[in-house]
Parts: structure tokens; sequence; C-alpha cells
């Protein structure tokens, strides 16, 4: 002990010195994020470019062969990957624009005070966003079977017969819209309702002072005012369909005759069922690119004017 | 900084897919080939799974020393994991795999080295055993014995008595498909039900059943595409006039057949053998009122015969244990009271010939309407066309499930929807 308070600082301050080496204020964060940012890199980064040479490779078990750009020609002149593509956008095109309006009137619903029970209903809608899809699906698939399903015996009350929800080429593709739509609604209400609760209510006073009715509140003050919304919404659904799996796998895997088979069902398809995980690979760069080119233009058409 | 911090991740991205190689190799206790010691694990699926684990304990009468861990997914899922496992050069996997024969060309296709050739080991002298076209699916390319075959499924039409019956048709009287549909329309119109399940869109069972009574697949000997034959023509025919004549239950998935069977949707299901032991086990109130006519024949050509389905067992090349793997299979595959044990209990037909004589088969079931039923499948073994088939299977039987519903479903011609699978077919076996 004595000989510590005989000690004059110099030693002290050449241990500060050593360990500054190593953990500077300025370093610091980086140590923090390290395990994060190493987990992303084995699981994120190291799959995401191991995939990319993939893509170029032939595997036949464990050997691999380059093949150069092989798998993309092919890929071009694949029907099935053309029909899949088609599929997938039908789904877009229709499945997104219902779901954000939807989602959009809802959360208008839910956000006037004259609702009772608004929270209760909030949960409700909410729901099926944090249900276990698999789970769900193969509810939607007993409830919509053709001639067992719930669905069918209630229209069957109204004189509506055998509508074949999941064996025609038409029907599955309502069927995947109709689940997709219940299980992503609730979703984008709860992100439209906290956009509609930052609007400043002065808005609307001044507006209704000008002698503006409600209509023309919410398409002259809501709607442009959720407008960084919109484009969030917009843009998560997008990729969300792009990437769209889970539904027509188990709901109709992607039959009848490849009417709901996805992008991405088909990647699976041909790295797991037909063991070539090259050519899958290729697909889902593919998917990537499109997938980057059409948010890039959504982000362009939306968000231009706001800069 | 950034740069120094930025090599160690690459550093560590680098070694770390390099250790996982090298698992760390504990020592098992293991015997030789003539006194096989440890353990080993076993992946089945279903009631074979159930089959594996109830044998245990009569192998392990003669091998005491062995314990067997019977481990039971989904075949979905099995195969799976069967193939990341290979394709990580046997990380995970099992000692002894279940797989259905129509797989078996695939995965020697993709993994050569992946499983022994069991008869290196000595398996040989079974051969003749073996009923010879369940042998010849378990053979790869080169000859060699990749699996030990285990159950098959020769088919049948299991049909309603009292449908037919009522609607006074003759079952022995259905030679011909033909004659199949003009039965299915009377037995129609008398209960009203349909005459049999297809999975439309997902499962071309039927079509596969009447090809093999021809002699083909959806490959020839010398491996070119038969989809444009007139057998195939003949085949998708007869499914469409089927449909047409709206004889056909669109059943979804396993779970729609045997709903159709149990709540008697339709009065006739052709499939194979082992099919008696889910509708014994699912519909027990129908006693007596199931029975089976062999497939009818096309009237230009081939046998009433086919076969649906069938399994056999593999053993990876990566097990630890090789002796009591070998040891396991040799024995489950060959040994009487095993199969026995999966026939009676679950329906599991076996391909080991000289358990046809037992009085299990030979005796008439109460349940069939008093027939000798597993004795006249016993009897249709040897008479099934050979068939080839490879390692583009499963994408040919996804084709043809594809243009089955562009017929029936799309209206698109026979021929021209032939035309077209045998294109895409064509263009994928390319590569």
């Amino acid at each position: 002990m004595g000989k510590v308070e005989i000690k004059t600082n110099a030693p002290i301050n050449y241990q500060l010195k050593t360990r500054k080496k190593w953990l500077t204020p300025k370093r610091a964060p980086y140590v923090f994020i390290a395990p994060a940012i190493i987990l992303m890199l084995i699981f994120t980064v190291y799959p995401v470019l191991s995939s990319f040479i993939l893509s170029f490779q032939e595997v036949r078990g464990i050997e691999k062969t380059f093949v150069g750009f092989s798998n993309y020609t092919r890929l071009f002149q694949d029907p099935v990957f053309y029909k899949s593509l088609l599929n997938t956008f039908q789904l877009l095109i229709i499945q997104v624009p219902i779901m954000v309006s939807l989602a959009l009137l809802i959360a208008v619903g839910l956000h006037s005070s004259m609702v009772k029970g608004r929270t209760l209903f909030r949960i409700a809608f909410f729901m099926p966003a944090i249900t276990a899809l698999i789970a769900a699906s193969i509810v939607f698939m007993i409830l919509l079977d053709e001639h067992f399903g719930l669905v069918n015996y209630f229209l069957s009350l109204f004189g509506i017969e055998g509508i074949k929800w999941l064996t025609s080429p038409f029907w599955a593709k309502a069927s995947v819209i109709l689940v997709m739509t219940w299980r992503w609604t609730g979703y984008n209400m709860v992100i439209f309702l906290a956009g509609l609760q930052n609007i400043p209510s002065d808005l609307y006073e001044a507006a209704s002072i000008d002698g503006a009715g409600k209509v023309k509140q919410f398409f002259w003050i809501t709607i442009p005012q959720l407008k960084p919304v919109f484009i969030f919404t917009v843009v998560m659904s997008t990729i969300g369909t792009l990437q769209l799996f889970d539904e027509p796998f188990i709901l109709t895997a992607g039959g009848p005759n490849n009417a709901t088979t996805t992008i991405t069902l088909y990647l699976y398809e041909t790295g797991f069922k037909y063991f070539e995980f090259g050519y899958a690979s290729a697909i889902a760069y593919v998917l990537v690119l499109i997938t980057a080119i059409i948010s890039w233009i959504q982000m362009k058409l939306v968000g231009d004017d706001d800069k | 900084m950034k740069k120094y911090l930025y090599g160690v991740l690459i550093l560590v991205l680098l070694i770390l897919p390099a250790c996982s190689n090298k698992s760390s190799g504990d020592e098992i206790k293991t015997g030789d080939a003539k006194n096989p010691a440890g353990t080993i694990t076993v992946w089945g699926w279903d009631v074979a799974a159930a089959t594996l684990k109830e044998s245990v304990e009569i192998f392990q009468k003669k091998y005491p020393d062995v314990e067997v861990k019977v481990e039971d997914f989904g075949s979905g899922d099995l195969y799976e994991k069967l193939t990341v496992g290979l394709a990580a050069r046997g990380s995970g996997l099992p000692d002894v795999v279940l797989m259905e024969d129509e797989r078996i060309p695939g995965y020697t296709h993709q993994f050569p080295q992946g499983f022994l050739p069991l008869n290196k080991l000595g398996y040989d002298k079974y051969k003749d055993s073996f009923n010879p076209a369940k042998v010849a699916a378990v053979q790869d390319k080169d000859g060699n014995m990749i699996a030990a075959p285990w159950d098959i499924g020769p088919a049948g039409v299991f049909y309603r008595v009292d449908y037919f019956e009522k609607a006074n048709v003759d079952p022995d009287a259905i030679q011909t498909w033909d004659d199949y549909i003009e039965a299915g329309k009377k037995i129609k119109e008398a209960t009203g039900a349909q005459l049999l399940p297809i999975d439309i869109s997902n499962y071309d069972g039927v079509f596969q059943m009447m090809m093999q009574q021809q002699g083909l697949s959806y490959f020839d000997e010398d491996n070119k595409i038969t989809l444009q034959s007139p057998e195939a023509t003949r085949a998708m025919s007869v499914i469409k006039e089927l449909y047409d004549a709206d004889l056909v239950f669109n059943n979804s998935g396993w779970d729609g057949i045997v709903t159709a069977t149990v709540n008697g949707t339709v009065a006739t299901i052709p499939y194979g053998v082992w099919y008696t032991g889910t509708i014994m086990d699912q519909a027990p109130d129908l006693k007596g009122n199931w029975d089976m006519f062999y497939l009818p024949k096309f009237k230009e050509s081939g046998t009433r015969y086919a076969n649906v389905g069938g399994s056999s067992l593999l053993i990876p090349s990566t097990t630890k244990n090789q002796s009591a793997a070998y040891a396991f299979v040799e024995f489950f595959t060959t040994d009487q009271e095993s199969q026995m044990l999966g026939f009676e209990k679950y329906g599991l037909f076996p391909s080991l010939k000289d358990t046809y004589v037992l009085p299990e088969f030979t005796a008439n079931s109460e349940y069939f309407n008093g027939s000798p039923i597993f004795k006249r499948f016993a009897e249709i073994v040897e008479e099934v066309p050979k068939i080839h088939l490879n390692e583009n299977y499963a994408k040919a039987s996804e084709i043809t499930s594809n243009t089955q519903s562009s017929v029936l479903l799309e209206d698109k011609p026979v021929e021209d929807a032939l035309k077209d699978a045998q294109k895409q077919l064509e263009n994928e076996m390319k590569r």
C-alpha cells in the first residue's frame, strides 16, 4: 500500500497510454458494433457474395465448374421463369394498390375520434401480421378447399356453387391475393396511423374555417401529408411481393400449371428440388436487380418534387 | 484503422468456412464387419419410420451391440436435409436413409460418391431374393446396387362394392379403359359418386400408371423422352375423356384423397397396394365395401399391371460406422419378420419374394369383401413391366402434372400439350 502512495504519476500515465492504443473514444463505437457487423458479414455478406459466384457455376453434387454466363442466358430462354415473372407482376400490380388503399381507409377510420373501441380494432387488424404464416396459410387452405371448405359452403347458401379457389388458374391467383391482403393490410395500417398522428391538427382547423368538408380535407390535406408514408409502404410492399414465397408455397405449391409460381418459389424449386444451385443463384441475382430497379423508379416517381 | 478492421473481418470470413469442413472427429465406438457395434442413426418418415423403429428390437437380438436411433421427418423435409447434407460433404447426415425409388437416380446422378455401393459390401447375394423390377430400380448406371430394396406398390383399382352393386356394374367385366369409363357413367347416374380422384395440378400418378402398363416411363430404355409417343397420347386422352365425362374428382393433395375415400365421394381409386393400409385405417366403417380389380388395359396394347411407389434404404458414404449401418440394412431388408411387421401393421408391401407364401399374404381379407387381396397383388408382382427412370424424374413429373392441368383445366388439345411438354423437357435435359 505504502509503496503505491509513494509512486509518482508517471507509471499511471504510462498505463493510460497503452490502454489508449486499443480503446480510444474514436474506436470504441467500432468495438461496440463489431458483434453485429461480424454476424452480418458471416450470415449475410458472405452468402450474398458466394451465391454471386455460384451464379456463374454449374453445381453437380459437390463439384462446381465455371460456366460463365450460361446460367443467365438460360434464364432468358426459360418459359417458366417468364411465367413466374409475369405472375409476380400480376400479383404486384393488383395486390399492392388494393392493400395500400384498404390500409389507408382503415387507418383514417380508426384515427377519427368517432369510432369506439379503437384499440381493439387496431389489435384485431394487426394480428394477422404477427401470425405464423405457415399456420395461417394452412388454415386458409382448409377454408378455401373446393369441395369441403367453409368458404364454399357459405357461398353455396347464397346459391354460388363450387368456386375452384385453389385449382383454377384464375381463382388460385385471387386466393393468393386474398391471403396476402389479409396478412399485410393491418401492418400497413399501423404505419399509416403513425403517419396520421404526425399531421398537425391546425391544418384541419384552418381548412374547416375556410369551409372545406371532410372529403376535401382528406384529399387535400391527409393524402399529401402522408406522402412519405405512402412511399415507404408502397416500396416495402413491392419488395415483399417480389419476394413472395410462403403463401403460394403452402396454398397451391405454384399450381395449377404454374399459375401461382412466383420468382422465389421457382428459385426454391430449382435449387432444392432439381439440385441446380447455380441456376437458382442466377435467378436470385436477376430478382435482386429487378427489385432494385423498381424501388428506384418508385422513389423517383413519388419523391422527386420534394427535393 | 478502418482498413485494418476490414482486413480482419475478411480474414475471419475466409477462415470460417474452411474450419467448418473439418468437424472434430470424436472417436466413436465401432465394431468390425463380423461384430458391428456402436450407434447408428436412421432417417425415415411416417409408417416406414414406425416400422423401422419397431424392427430395431428384432435386429438387436442378432446384433446386441448396435444401438439404432430412428428419426422421423416428413419426406419433403428429409429430402431437403439430405440434399443440403450431401452438398455440405456429409455433415449432419445419418448412417442409413430411406428413399423413394424414383428419387434414387436423381441423387446418384447429383452425388455419384454420395452413397455406398451395397454390392461391394456383399449385398449381391440377395439379388435373386427380390423381384427383378425392384432390383433394377435400386441400381445405378454402372449396375451397382446403391440401395437395399424394401417395399413396392403393385397397383390396382380399389372399388366400392356397394356402389357397383347399386349401379349394377360387374367389376370383372371391366377389361379396358373404355369399359371403365362406361362403368363410371353408370355408377355416377345411380349413386352420384364420381369415378376416381386425380389431383390434377399436382400429381400425375394415373398417367404414370398408364404409361407403365404400356412398358414406359417418361423415358424409354435409351433415355429418349416418351411424352409424344402414341402410348402417352393414349394415356392423356383417356384422362381427358374421364374428365370430360365429369368422372374425375379433383382432390387437393393427400388429405383430399383420404377425405374422398372416407366420404364416399369416389367409387374407385387406382393406386398402389399400400393404400389398403390407409383405407382400413381411415374408413373402418366401410368394412366389406371395398375390393380391388386390376388396372383396365388399353385395347391397343399393354398389360393390366403397374407399380406406384416403393422405397429402399441407402447408406450415405460419409457414415462413420459402415459395418453397423450395413448390418442393419442387410438384416432389415432380408428378414421376414421385420418385413411382415411393416406389411401387417402398415400395409408396406415387401419386395422380398419369400414372404409371399406366408399365411398373412394368402389369407382372405375380411375388410376387402372376403377376397385374398394381398395374394392377388403378390401374383402380379412379377408381371409388372420393367421401366427405365433417370435423374430427370422430378422435372418430368412436374412438367407432366402441368400438362395434365393445361389439358383438363385450360382445354388445351392433348397433342399440342404433350408436344410442348416434350419440348420443354428436352430443353431441360440438354443441360
